[in-house]
């Protein structure tokens, strides 16, 4: 390719393979949005089981969802995807250069991934997947209730750390990235009042969904609760 | 001060004065920090390595998770969800291995560690995501059932079910390590926070008699070979590996600190 052919590096796409009720497919989504990197998203079916078959394990032998391709190379697991989207997008990297927030960043994010994630997991699967799969399916109201406690208290410590910041590293960093689908997914699954009583936690939401890229709402792109229903996962341009 | 932090060469008001002075403000050459863990948990060994290979002094301490002082309401102060190892630099406290790690790489002497390349720190990110995830725990259960559990009950019978499936479960990622180890000297080639990862991990592997995993392994074998002498990142003349804490220092819960001398 001769030098005046390169392609911009935000316009070069990028294919992934996720899911539209994964979590972690949705940081992913989320963040190509913000950097203005071109997406081209491939359903894999976690519902029928398409990551465990034999096409997908050769792309990602330890399962790790979303997958992404981006010419010969493929990587898959969140933890992989996002700075390698960071780095290929428009603007700054996302990762702060001062000790204390970096710092500060991967603490917030190993909090969710750690204490946050498993829960809203529960939620997904006992509200939303099991009951795609089988109609007759009735939630474990158990496990959504203590689910729901467990959320609460990290959103409840998310909502002290969080008073007089704007973001969780106090700039805009990966770790407002990993909190966005969380918040989203209890927001779609009925459990908008774990965000709705928490005013700072409500704050930075909000101004997380008045985030554009352009004209584009950053935020838009994360599936609505039909979109997962219908297994539709968006293309992020 | 939170009283757990209270040992080490900057746990007096007049030592802190010295290492940075009346306004607080911290600068490279006048650290040291402090850590508290325990010498049998992985995640302390990955900060103590990240710690030595950045050239950054830290003075350790044990928080005897054994004796459940991470559960105490002192530690929860620090870390309410009891996340260890914990870290203290002046007045900035941070817990967990992800953001100490991240927060000594970044306070330390010399070039950083992350690659910048895009698919370079891709592949430093995944392969410390297998490292955590599909190894971090069969480690855990290892260490417990071998060391950690006859310390507490000297007449404890291992769980040799629990023993057997780690070991199964650590074939895969092993291997795959082992592959792509057959093409570089260190796991992305350049060294860099994935060979911290699986050091503390391959480490203790050694430590709780299960080193055999790592010897059938060649490539795997040669890169801790090479780790096993590896110098600082940083460029001093200290090897992480030496101040690991071996079968002796976790049973006496001993934990060593990061002294740097030629600077």
């Amino acid at each position: 390719m001769g030098l005046f052919s390169r392609k911009k590096k935000s316009q070069a796409g990028i294919h992934m393979r996720g899911f539209p009720g994964h979590v972690d497919t949705c940081k992913c989504l989320y963040l190509a949005a913000e950097k203005g990197v071109t997406l081209d998203p491939e359903l894999l079916d976690v519902t029928g089981l398409e990551h465990k078959t034999d096409a997908f394990h050769a792309l990602s032998p330890f399962e790790k969802i979303p997958c992404l391709g981006d010419g010969d190379f493929v990587i898959s697991g969140v933890t992989a995807i996002l700075p390698y989207i960071d780095v290929k997008g428009d603007g700054q990297s996302l990762t702060p250069r001062k000790a204390a927030r970096l710092g500060e960043q991967n603490y917030w994010i190993e909090v969710g991934q750690n204490e946050v994630l498993p829960l809203v997991n529960t939620l997904l699967e006992e509200q939303l997947l099991k009951p795609m799969s089988d109609p007759a399916y009735t939630p474990d109201q158990e496990k959504i209730d203590a689910a729901v406690t467990g959320i609460d208290r990290a959103f409840s410590l998310a909502d002290k750390h969080l008073q007089g910041r704007d973001y969780f590293a106090s700039d805009y960093t990966f770790a407002d990235i990993h909190w966005v689908p969380y918040l989203h997914f209890c927001d779609i699954n009925g459990h908008g009042e774990l965000v709705e009583k928490y005013p700072n936690l409500k704050s930075w939401f909000d101004r997380i969904k008045a985030r554009k890229k352009g004209a584009m709402s950053t935020y838009s792109v994360l599936p609505s609760l039909e979109q997962i229903k219908g297994k539709e996962l968006r293309y992020v341009a | 001060m939170n009283e757990l932090f209270a040992f080490g060469r900057t746990s007096g008001s007049e030592a802190s004065d010295v290492s940075y002075g009346l306004g607080g403000d911290m600068k490279k050459t006048q650290y040291v920090l402090q850590l508290l863990g325990f010498p049998g948990h992985a995640d302390t060994l990955k900060c103590l390595i990240t710690a030595v290979e950045m050239g950054m002094e830290t003075d350790s301490a044990v928080l005897d998770v054994m004796e459940g002082q991470d559960e105490s309401s002192e530690y929860l102060e620090i870390s309410p969800y009891g996340m260890v190892p914990a870290l203290k630099e002046a007045d900035y406290y941070v817990a967990g291995e992800s953001g100490i790690m991240s927060y000594i790489e970044a306070r330390g002497l010399g070039k950083r560690l992350p690659p910048k390349n895009a698919a370079l720190l891709a592949e430093q990110n995944y392969w410390s995501d297998i490292a955590c995830s599909e190894v971090g725990p069969n480690i855990k259960t290892l260490v417990q059932e071998r060391i950690l559990a006859p310390m507490h009950d000297s007449v404890y019978m291992m769980n040799t079910d629990a023993i057997e499936t780690a070991r199964n479960a650590l074939i895969a990622p092993l291997d795959a390590l082992d592959k792509q180890l057959a093409k570089n000297t260190f796991i992305i080639g350049n060294y860099s926070f994935a060979d911290i990862h699986w050091t503390a991990y391959v480490h203790l592997l050694y430590e709780s008699g299960d080193g055999d995993l790592v010897d059938n392994r060649p490539n795997l074998k040669a890169w801790f070979d090479r780790i096993r002498t590896h110098k600082s990142f940083s460029g001093q003349n200290v090897v992480a590996y030496d101040i690991l804490p071996k079968l002796g220092d976790i049973k006496k819960k001993q934990l060593n600190s990061v002294v740097i001398d030629d600077f």
